[in-house]
Protein backbone atom coordinates (compact mmCIF):
# COMPACT_ATOMS: atom_id res chain seq x y z
CA UNK A 1 0.00 0.00 0.00
CA UNK A 2 3.00 2.64 1.13
CA UNK A 3 4.58 1.76 -2.56
CA UNK A 4 1.47 2.53 -4.62
CA UNK A 5 0.61 5.41 -2.66
CA UNK A 6 4.66 6.57 -3.02
CA UNK A 7 4.81 5.89 -7.24
CA UNK A 8 1.18 7.47 -7.21
CA UNK A 9 2.55 10.84 -5.18
CA UNK A 10 5.57 10.53 -7.78
CA UNK A 11 3.58 10.32 -11.03
CA UNK A 12 1.45 13.30 -9.52
CA UNK A 13 4.59 15.30 -8.74
CA UNK A 14 6.66 14.34 -11.95
CA UNK A 15 3.99 15.91 -14.34
CA UNK A 16 3.34 19.42 -15.35
CA UNK A 17 -0.49 18.94 -14.46
CA UNK A 18 0.33 18.33 -10.22
CA UNK A 19 2.38 21.99 -10.20
CA UNK A 20 0.06 23.54 -12.42
CA UNK A 21 -2.97 22.58 -9.87
CA UNK A 22 -0.93 22.95 -7.19
CA UNK A 23 0.05 26.73 -8.27
CA UNK A 24 -3.67 27.66 -9.51
CA UNK A 25 -5.48 26.26 -6.88
CA UNK A 26 -4.76 28.84 -4.29
CA UNK A 27 -5.01 31.40 -6.93
CA UNK A 28 -8.32 30.35 -8.18
CA UNK A 29 -9.61 29.96 -4.73
CA UNK A 30 -8.45 33.71 -3.66
CA UNK A 31 -9.92 34.91 -6.38
CA UNK A 32 -13.33 33.26 -5.73
CA UNK A 33 -13.36 34.10 -2.23
CA UNK A 34 -12.25 37.69 -2.76
CA UNK A 35 -14.37 38.91 -5.88
CA UNK A 36 -16.80 36.45 -7.36
CA UNK A 37 -18.59 34.76 -3.76
CA UNK A 38 -18.48 38.34 -2.27
CA UNK A 39 -20.04 39.98 -5.56
CA UNK A 40 -22.76 37.15 -5.41
CA UNK A 41 -23.66 37.21 -1.93
CA UNK A 42 -23.19 41.40 -1.26
CA UNK A 43 -24.30 42.21 -4.94
CA UNK A 44 -21.52 43.21 -6.52
CA UNK A 45 -19.03 43.94 -3.70
CA UNK A 46 -15.95 42.75 -3.25
CA UNK A 47 -14.24 40.85 -0.34
CA UNK A 48 -12.76 44.39 0.58
CA UNK A 49 -16.06 46.23 0.71
CA UNK A 50 -17.83 43.99 2.83
CA UNK A 51 -15.82 44.46 6.02
CA UNK A 52 -15.98 40.94 7.37
CA UNK A 53 -12.59 39.84 8.64
CA UNK A 54 -14.01 36.32 7.96
CA UNK A 55 -13.25 33.19 5.57
CA UNK A 56 -16.91 32.35 4.96
CA UNK A 57 -16.59 33.63 0.93
CA UNK A 58 -13.44 31.19 1.16
CA UNK A 59 -15.54 28.02 2.29
CA UNK A 60 -18.56 28.88 0.23
CA UNK A 61 -16.50 28.71 -2.96
CA UNK A 62 -14.74 25.46 -1.60
CA UNK A 63 -17.75 22.92 -2.38
CA UNK A 64 -17.76 24.07 -6.32
CA UNK A 65 -13.91 24.28 -6.40
CA UNK A 66 -13.72 20.89 -5.22
CA UNK A 67 -16.84 19.79 -7.17
CA UNK A 68 -14.59 20.23 -10.61
CA UNK A 69 -10.88 20.00 -9.26
CA UNK A 70 -11.40 16.81 -6.93
CA UNK A 71 -12.49 14.77 -10.22
CA UNK A 72 -9.42 15.92 -12.03
CA UNK A 73 -7.16 14.68 -9.39
CA UNK A 74 -8.93 11.08 -8.97
CA UNK A 75 -9.66 10.72 -13.07
CA UNK A 76 -6.32 9.40 -13.67
CA UNK A 77 -5.97 7.00 -10.83
CA UNK A 78 -7.34 3.56 -12.27
CA UNK A 79 -7.70 4.76 -16.32
CA UNK A 80 -4.59 5.52 -16.44
CA UNK A 81 -3.66 1.93 -15.40
CA UNK A 82 -6.41 0.24 -18.30
CA UNK A 83 -4.78 2.11 -20.85
CA UNK A 84 -1.10 2.08 -19.81
CA UNK A 85 -1.50 -2.28 -19.41
CA UNK A 86 -0.19 -1.71 -15.60
CA UNK A 87 -3.01 -2.92 -14.49
CA UNK A 88 -1.90 -5.93 -15.03
CA UNK A 89 1.18 -5.40 -12.90
CA UNK A 90 -0.84 -4.23 -10.06
CA UNK A 91 -3.38 -7.51 -10.63
CA UNK A 92 -0.33 -9.65 -10.32
CA UNK A 93 0.79 -8.20 -7.03
CA UNK A 94 0.46 -10.35 -3.88
CA UNK A 95 -2.12 -7.81 -2.51
CA UNK A 96 -5.69 -7.77 -2.12
CA UNK A 97 -7.67 -5.15 -3.98
CA UNK A 98 -8.65 -2.83 -1.25
CA UNK A 99 -5.25 -2.02 -0.18
CA UNK A 100 -4.31 -1.10 -4.33
CA UNK A 101 -7.07 0.85 -3.94
CA UNK A 102 -6.73 2.29 -0.42
CA UNK A 103 -2.51 3.39 -1.52
CA UNK A 104 -4.07 5.58 -4.70
CA UNK A 105 -6.94 7.23 -2.58
CA UNK A 106 -4.54 7.87 0.26
CA UNK A 107 -2.16 9.59 -2.10
CA UNK A 108 -4.80 11.84 -3.58
CA UNK A 109 -5.72 12.64 0.09
CA UNK A 110 -2.20 13.79 0.56
CA UNK A 111 -2.68 15.77 -2.73
CA UNK A 112 -5.32 17.45 -1.44
CA UNK A 113 -4.01 18.56 2.14
CA UNK A 114 -0.80 19.75 0.06
CA UNK A 115 -3.31 21.98 -1.82
CA UNK A 116 -4.83 23.33 1.09
CA UNK A 117 -1.97 23.92 2.89
CA UNK A 118 -0.99 26.21 -0.02
CA UNK A 119 -4.12 28.32 0.88
CA UNK A 120 -3.11 28.77 4.64
CA UNK A 121 -1.66 32.03 3.58
CA UNK A 122 -5.87 33.44 3.90
CA UNK A 123 -6.50 32.41 7.70
CA UNK A 124 -3.05 34.05 8.63
CA UNK A 125 -3.59 37.18 6.67
CA UNK A 126 -7.08 37.34 8.31
CA UNK A 127 -5.47 36.77 11.76
CA UNK A 128 -2.66 39.63 11.42
CA UNK A 129 -5.53 41.77 10.75
CA UNK A 130 -7.29 40.66 14.07
CA UNK A 131 -10.37 38.76 12.33
CA UNK A 132 -9.26 35.10 13.51
CA UNK A 133 -12.45 33.01 14.41
CA UNK A 134 -11.24 29.42 15.44
CA UNK A 135 -14.42 27.21 15.03
CA UNK A 136 -15.36 28.32 11.70
CA UNK A 137 -11.62 28.20 10.60
CA UNK A 138 -10.94 24.99 11.97
CA UNK A 139 -14.21 23.55 11.19
CA UNK A 140 -14.27 24.78 7.75
CA UNK A 141 -10.60 23.22 7.20
CA UNK A 142 -11.55 20.21 8.31
CA UNK A 143 -14.89 20.26 6.13
CA UNK A 144 -12.84 20.79 3.29
CA UNK A 145 -11.04 17.82 4.08
CA UNK A 146 -14.14 15.46 4.45
CA UNK A 147 -16.22 16.84 1.37
CA UNK A 148 -12.55 16.66 -0.63
CA UNK A 149 -11.67 13.26 0.24
CA UNK A 150 -15.57 12.13 -0.36
CA UNK A 151 -15.53 13.04 -3.68
CA UNK A 152 -11.37 12.30 -4.36
CA UNK A 153 -13.33 8.75 -3.56
CA UNK A 154 -16.34 9.23 -6.27
CA UNK A 155 -13.49 10.00 -8.30
CA UNK A 156 -11.76 7.37 -7.96
CA UNK A 157 -14.64 5.19 -8.49
CA UNK A 158 -15.56 6.79 -11.87
CA UNK A 159 -11.81 6.12 -13.09
CA UNK A 160 -12.25 2.33 -11.96
CA UNK A 161 -15.49 2.39 -14.41
CA UNK A 162 -13.11 3.29 -17.46
CA UNK A 163 -10.15 3.45 -19.53
CA UNK A 164 -11.07 7.18 -20.69
CA UNK A 165 -9.72 9.63 -18.37
CA UNK A 166 -11.99 12.22 -19.85
CA UNK A 167 -15.08 10.08 -19.13
CA UNK A 168 -13.92 9.41 -16.10
CA UNK A 169 -13.85 13.41 -15.13
CA UNK A 170 -17.41 13.96 -16.69
CA UNK A 171 -19.09 11.22 -14.42
CA UNK A 172 -17.76 12.48 -11.26
CA UNK A 173 -17.98 16.07 -11.69
CA UNK A 174 -21.72 15.22 -12.34
CA UNK A 175 -22.02 13.56 -9.42
CA UNK A 176 -19.68 15.67 -7.16
CA UNK A 177 -21.96 18.98 -8.72
CA UNK A 178 -25.25 17.35 -8.10
CA UNK A 179 -24.05 16.56 -4.32
CA UNK A 180 -23.18 20.38 -4.32
CA UNK A 181 -26.44 21.56 -5.37
CA UNK A 182 -28.58 19.16 -3.98
CA UNK A 183 -29.31 21.46 -1.15
CA UNK A 184 -30.05 24.72 -2.95
CA UNK A 185 -32.79 22.55 -4.86
CA UNK A 186 -33.91 20.90 -1.67
CA UNK A 187 -37.15 23.07 -1.45
CA UNK A 188 -38.37 21.40 -4.92
CA UNK A 189 -38.76 17.99 -2.90
CA UNK A 190 -41.11 19.75 -0.51
CA UNK A 191 -40.72 20.40 2.97
CA UNK A 192 -41.39 17.04 4.46
CA UNK A 193 -41.49 13.24 3.54
CA UNK A 194 -38.69 10.90 2.59
CA UNK A 195 -38.06 12.52 -0.86
CA UNK A 196 -37.36 15.82 0.98
CA UNK A 197 -35.19 13.66 3.77
CA UNK A 198 -33.39 12.28 1.15
CA UNK A 199 -32.16 15.24 -0.69
CA UNK A 200 -31.38 17.26 2.72
CA UNK A 201 -29.18 14.21 3.92
CA UNK A 202 -27.66 13.38 0.83
CA UNK A 203 -26.81 17.41 0.48
CA UNK A 204 -22.51 17.52 0.73
CA UNK A 205 -22.77 21.09 -0.08
CA UNK A 206 -25.31 21.71 2.95
CA UNK A 207 -23.54 19.28 5.28
CA UNK A 208 -20.21 21.13 4.40
CA UNK A 209 -21.93 24.66 5.37
CA UNK A 210 -22.60 23.51 8.68
CA UNK A 211 -19.18 22.32 9.38
CA UNK A 212 -17.83 25.86 8.09
CA UNK A 213 -20.27 27.61 10.36
CA UNK A 214 -18.27 26.03 13.09
CA UNK A 215 -20.83 23.24 13.91
CA UNK A 216 -19.10 19.86 14.82
CA UNK A 217 -21.74 17.38 14.55
CA UNK A 218 -20.81 13.60 14.84
CA UNK A 219 -23.73 13.67 12.06
CA UNK A 220 -21.78 15.24 9.00
CA UNK A 221 -18.55 13.99 10.13
CA UNK A 222 -20.06 11.00 9.29
CA UNK A 223 -21.70 11.27 6.41
CA UNK A 224 -18.57 12.38 5.15
CA UNK A 225 -16.71 9.69 6.28
CA UNK A 226 -19.51 7.15 5.04
CA UNK A 227 -19.56 8.64 1.68
CA UNK A 228 -15.59 8.63 0.74
CA UNK A 229 -15.84 4.63 2.33
CA UNK A 230 -18.63 3.74 0.26
CA UNK A 231 -17.45 4.60 -2.86
CA UNK A 232 -14.03 3.33 -2.41
CA UNK A 233 -15.57 -0.09 -1.55
CA UNK A 234 -17.30 0.17 -4.68
CA UNK A 235 -14.05 0.94 -6.55
CA UNK A 236 -12.30 -1.95 -4.93
CA UNK A 237 -15.31 -4.29 -5.71
CA UNK A 238 -14.78 -2.92 -9.30
CA UNK A 239 -11.54 -3.71 -9.66
CA UNK A 240 -11.80 -6.85 -8.30
CA UNK A 241 -14.31 -7.25 -10.30
CA UNK A 242 -12.23 -7.00 -13.55
CA UNK A 243 -10.93 -10.16 -13.18
CA UNK A 244 -13.89 -12.11 -13.78
CA UNK A 245 -14.50 -9.67 -17.39
CA UNK B 1 4.70 -28.74 -9.71
CA UNK B 2 1.91 -26.80 -11.15
CA UNK B 3 -1.44 -28.58 -12.67
CA UNK B 4 -3.91 -27.04 -14.44
CA UNK B 5 -6.87 -28.97 -13.84
CA UNK B 6 -10.19 -28.52 -16.39
CA UNK B 7 -10.23 -24.68 -16.65
CA UNK B 8 -12.51 -23.04 -18.94
CA UNK B 9 -13.20 -19.49 -19.56
CA UNK B 10 -16.38 -17.55 -21.60
CA UNK B 11 -16.23 -13.66 -22.69
CA UNK B 12 -20.40 -13.49 -22.77
CA UNK B 13 -21.02 -16.23 -25.50
CA UNK B 14 -17.23 -16.94 -26.59
CA UNK B 15 -15.85 -19.82 -25.15
CA UNK B 16 -11.85 -18.88 -24.90
CA UNK B 17 -11.26 -21.85 -23.09
CA UNK B 18 -12.47 -24.98 -22.77
CA UNK B 19 -11.33 -27.38 -19.96
CA UNK B 20 -7.82 -26.76 -20.38
CA UNK B 21 -5.32 -29.89 -18.24
CA UNK B 22 -2.44 -29.96 -18.21
CA UNK B 23 1.09 -30.72 -15.79
CA UNK B 24 4.82 -29.93 -15.44
CA UNK B 25 6.71 -30.02 -13.04
CA UNK B 26 9.89 -28.07 -11.61
CA UNK B 27 12.62 -27.44 -14.21
CA UNK B 28 10.24 -27.62 -17.09
CA UNK B 29 10.18 -25.07 -20.06
CA UNK B 30 6.51 -25.66 -21.32
CA UNK B 31 6.06 -23.92 -25.38
CA UNK B 32 2.61 -22.77 -25.53
CA UNK B 33 1.23 -22.33 -28.84
CA UNK B 34 -1.46 -22.02 -30.67
CA UNK B 35 -3.26 -19.89 -34.30
CA UNK B 36 -4.37 -16.42 -32.92
CA UNK B 37 -7.26 -16.33 -30.65
CA UNK B 38 -6.44 -19.86 -29.27
CA UNK B 39 -6.89 -19.38 -25.86
CA UNK B 40 -2.66 -19.10 -24.88
CA UNK B 41 -3.48 -15.53 -23.13
CA UNK B 42 -6.32 -16.14 -21.78
CA UNK B 43 -5.39 -19.31 -20.02
CA UNK B 44 -1.82 -17.49 -19.35
CA UNK B 45 -3.74 -15.07 -17.50
CA UNK B 46 -5.56 -17.40 -15.11
CA UNK B 47 -2.73 -20.00 -14.25
CA UNK B 48 -1.04 -16.25 -13.02
CA UNK B 49 -4.66 -15.32 -11.09
CA UNK B 50 -4.75 -12.02 -13.11
CA UNK B 51 -8.01 -13.87 -14.78
CA UNK B 52 -10.67 -15.59 -12.89
CA UNK B 53 -11.74 -19.17 -14.72
CA UNK B 54 -15.08 -20.29 -14.68
CA UNK B 55 -14.62 -23.37 -13.86
CA UNK B 56 -11.36 -25.57 -13.20
CA UNK B 57 -8.07 -24.87 -10.85
CA UNK B 58 -4.74 -24.05 -10.82
CA UNK B 59 -2.65 -25.67 -8.57
CA UNK B 60 0.71 -24.73 -7.52
CA UNK B 61 2.57 -26.72 -5.18
CA UNK B 62 -0.19 -27.35 -2.69
CA UNK B 63 -1.62 -23.75 -3.00
CA UNK B 64 -5.18 -22.82 -5.57
CA UNK B 65 -4.30 -20.05 -7.16
CA UNK B 66 -7.73 -18.41 -6.77
CA UNK B 67 -7.89 -19.75 -3.61
CA UNK B 68 -5.06 -18.17 -1.60
CA UNK B 69 -4.56 -15.19 -4.71
CA UNK B 70 -1.78 -13.34 -2.25
CA UNK B 71 0.47 -16.52 -1.34
CA UNK B 72 0.74 -17.77 -4.58
CA UNK B 73 1.11 -14.31 -6.60
CA UNK B 74 4.21 -14.13 -4.75
CA UNK B 75 5.36 -16.97 -6.37
CA UNK B 76 4.58 -15.96 -9.81
CA UNK B 77 6.47 -13.99 -12.24
CA UNK B 78 4.40 -12.74 -15.10
CA UNK B 79 5.53 -10.87 -18.44
CA UNK B 80 2.33 -9.76 -20.46
CA UNK B 81 2.37 -9.67 -24.23
CA UNK B 82 2.72 -5.88 -23.81
CA UNK B 83 4.99 -5.48 -21.10
CA UNK B 84 3.65 -3.37 -17.97
CA UNK B 85 5.67 -0.72 -17.60
CA UNK B 86 5.35 2.90 -16.29
CA UNK B 87 6.98 4.71 -18.59
CA UNK B 88 7.79 8.12 -16.48
CA UNK B 89 9.74 6.03 -14.24
CA UNK B 90 13.54 5.24 -14.64
CA UNK B 91 14.40 1.26 -15.04
CA UNK B 92 15.66 0.91 -11.42
CA UNK B 93 13.06 2.93 -9.87
CA UNK B 94 10.10 0.87 -11.28
CA UNK B 95 11.70 -1.84 -10.29
CA UNK B 96 12.39 -0.76 -6.88
CA UNK B 97 8.71 0.06 -6.55
CA UNK B 98 7.69 -3.63 -7.89
CA UNK B 99 9.61 -5.13 -5.94
CA UNK B 100 8.53 -2.69 -2.54
CA UNK B 101 4.87 -3.60 -3.91
CA UNK B 102 5.75 -7.48 -3.57
CA UNK B 103 6.98 -6.98 -0.30
CA UNK B 104 10.28 -7.68 -0.63
CA UNK B 105 12.61 -6.11 2.10
CA UNK B 106 15.31 -3.65 1.82
CA UNK B 107 18.56 -5.97 1.47
CA UNK B 108 16.79 -8.97 -0.54
CA UNK B 109 15.25 -6.09 -3.09
CA UNK B 110 19.06 -4.51 -3.33
CA UNK B 111 20.19 -8.13 -4.32
CA UNK B 112 17.47 -8.97 -6.42
CA UNK B 113 17.53 -5.69 -8.33
CA UNK B 114 21.40 -5.77 -8.90
CA UNK B 115 21.06 -9.86 -10.04
CA UNK B 116 18.16 -9.17 -12.41
CA UNK B 117 19.52 -6.22 -14.37
CA UNK B 118 22.49 -8.22 -15.06
CA UNK B 119 20.74 -10.85 -15.77
CA UNK B 120 18.49 -9.03 -18.41
CA UNK B 121 21.35 -6.76 -19.74
CA UNK B 122 20.25 -3.77 -18.46
CA UNK B 123 22.64 -2.60 -15.75
CA UNK B 124 23.94 0.05 -18.18
CA UNK B 125 20.46 1.35 -18.09
CA UNK B 126 19.15 1.10 -15.13
CA UNK B 127 19.00 5.15 -14.56
CA UNK B 128 17.61 5.81 -18.08
CA UNK B 129 13.47 6.76 -18.08
CA UNK B 130 11.45 3.33 -19.81
CA UNK B 131 9.98 6.64 -22.10
CA UNK B 132 13.33 6.94 -23.66
CA UNK B 133 14.11 2.43 -24.21
CA UNK B 134 13.81 0.51 -27.42
CA UNK B 135 10.92 -2.23 -27.82
CA UNK B 136 13.85 -4.69 -26.81
CA UNK B 137 14.92 -3.05 -23.72
CA UNK B 138 11.11 -2.33 -22.59
CA UNK B 139 10.83 -6.23 -23.22
CA UNK B 140 13.91 -6.78 -21.16
CA UNK B 141 12.73 -4.45 -18.40
CA UNK B 142 9.14 -6.15 -18.47
CA UNK B 143 10.96 -9.62 -17.72
CA UNK B 144 13.07 -8.24 -15.22
CA UNK B 145 10.01 -7.18 -12.61
CA UNK B 146 8.48 -10.63 -13.70
CA UNK B 147 11.86 -12.15 -12.03
CA UNK B 148 12.70 -9.45 -9.66
CA UNK B 149 11.14 -11.58 -6.45
CA UNK B 150 12.41 -14.64 -7.85
CA UNK B 151 9.48 -16.48 -8.47
CA UNK B 152 9.09 -20.33 -8.47
CA UNK B 153 6.48 -20.17 -11.84
CA UNK B 154 7.61 -17.84 -14.77
CA UNK B 155 4.71 -17.28 -17.37
CA UNK B 156 5.80 -15.60 -20.23
CA UNK B 157 3.45 -14.25 -23.01
CA UNK B 158 5.83 -13.64 -26.00
CA UNK B 159 8.55 -12.63 -24.13
CA UNK B 160 10.58 -12.86 -27.16
CA UNK B 161 8.65 -9.78 -28.97
CA UNK B 162 10.63 -6.96 -30.38
CA UNK B 163 13.48 -8.77 -29.50
CA UNK B 164 16.62 -8.67 -32.02
CA UNK B 165 18.17 -12.27 -33.00
CA UNK B 166 21.05 -11.52 -30.29
CA UNK B 167 19.06 -10.80 -27.44
CA UNK B 168 16.12 -14.08 -28.61
CA UNK B 169 19.33 -16.14 -27.87
CA UNK B 170 20.27 -14.13 -24.55
CA UNK B 171 16.73 -14.59 -23.61
CA UNK B 172 16.80 -18.45 -24.83
CA UNK B 173 19.83 -18.96 -22.71
CA UNK B 174 18.74 -16.78 -19.50
CA UNK B 175 15.29 -19.37 -19.57
CA UNK B 176 17.29 -22.53 -19.52
CA UNK B 177 19.21 -21.03 -16.60
CA UNK B 178 16.12 -20.56 -14.80
CA UNK B 179 14.76 -23.97 -15.61
CA UNK B 180 18.07 -25.71 -14.50
CA UNK B 181 17.45 -23.54 -10.79
CA UNK B 182 14.12 -25.80 -10.93
CA UNK B 183 11.85 -22.78 -11.76
CA UNK B 184 8.81 -23.77 -13.76
CA UNK B 185 8.80 -21.57 -17.34
CA UNK B 186 5.71 -21.48 -19.24
CA UNK B 187 6.09 -19.15 -22.60
CA UNK B 188 4.03 -18.49 -25.58
CA UNK B 189 5.35 -18.01 -28.92
CA UNK B 190 4.37 -17.86 -32.70
CA UNK B 191 7.44 -18.89 -33.66
CA UNK B 192 7.98 -22.79 -33.90
CA UNK B 193 11.18 -23.06 -34.00
CA UNK B 194 11.90 -21.41 -30.86
CA UNK B 195 9.95 -24.20 -29.07
CA UNK B 196 11.64 -26.79 -30.52
CA UNK B 197 15.20 -25.32 -29.25
CA UNK B 198 14.44 -24.62 -25.60
CA UNK B 199 11.40 -26.32 -24.49
CA UNK B 200 11.09 -29.43 -22.49
CA UNK B 201 7.34 -29.46 -23.09
CA UNK B 202 5.09 -28.57 -25.60
CA UNK B 203 1.26 -27.54 -25.46
CA UNK B 204 -0.65 -26.72 -28.60
CA UNK B 205 -4.13 -25.66 -28.28
CA UNK B 206 -6.49 -24.38 -30.50
CA UNK B 207 -10.43 -23.14 -29.74
CA UNK B 208 -9.49 -23.15 -25.89
CA UNK B 209 -8.83 -27.04 -26.32
CA UNK B 210 -5.50 -29.16 -25.87
CA UNK B 211 -4.34 -30.71 -29.25
CA UNK B 212 -1.57 -31.80 -27.43
CA UNK B 213 0.89 -32.03 -24.72
CA UNK B 214 3.91 -34.00 -23.45
CA UNK B 215 7.46 -34.02 -23.45
CA UNK B 216 9.03 -33.09 -26.49
CA UNK B 217 10.80 -35.54 -27.48
CA UNK B 218 8.02 -37.80 -27.45
CA UNK B 219 5.26 -35.04 -29.32
CA UNK B 220 8.09 -34.66 -32.19
CA UNK B 221 8.62 -38.97 -32.44
CA UNK B 222 5.32 -39.61 -31.51
CA UNK B 223 4.69 -41.31 -34.45
CA UNK B 224 7.53 -43.66 -35.07
CA UNK B 225 9.83 -41.19 -36.59
CA UNK B 226 11.39 -37.76 -36.02
CA UNK B 227 9.03 -34.99 -37.45
CA UNK B 228 9.20 -30.83 -36.61
CA UNK B 229 7.27 -29.26 -34.60
CA UNK B 230 5.69 -27.02 -37.42
CA UNK B 231 4.10 -29.98 -39.19
CA UNK B 232 2.20 -31.59 -36.17
CA UNK B 233 1.36 -28.12 -35.44
CA UNK B 234 -0.37 -28.15 -39.18
CA UNK B 235 -1.59 -31.55 -39.01
CA UNK B 236 -3.52 -30.86 -35.58
CA UNK B 237 -4.97 -27.74 -36.12
CA UNK B 238 -5.91 -28.19 -39.65
CA UNK B 239 -7.51 -31.82 -38.42
CA UNK B 240 -9.61 -29.50 -36.02
CA UNK B 241 -10.38 -27.15 -38.45
CA UNK B 242 -10.51 -27.96 -41.84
Amino acid sequence: MISVLRRELLAFFTSAAGYVLMAVFPVAMGLLALFVFPAVLERGASWFHTKELTMRSFFLAFPWVAAAVMPAIAMRSWAEEYRGNTFQLLLTLPAPSWRLVAGKYLASVAVLCLMLLTTGVFPVMIAANGGWEGGPIFGGYLGCLLLGSGYLAIGMFASSLTSNQLGAYMAALLACGTLTALGSFAGLAGSSGALSSMVRFMAAGDHFNLLAAGYLKLETVTFFISMAAFFLMLTALGVEGRRYR
Amino acid sequence: MLNVEAISRSYGRFLALNGLSFSIGKGAILGFVGPNGAGKTTAMSIITGLLAADSGAVHLGDDEVHATPSLVKSRIGFLPETPPLYTAMEVSEYLRFCGEARGMDRQQLGERLENVLANTGLSARRNMPISTLSRGYRQRAGLAQALLHDPDLLVLDEPTSGLDPAQILDMHELLRGLAAQGKIVIFSTHILSEVEAIASHILIINHGRCLAFGERSALLGADGKERGLTDLFISLVKKRNP
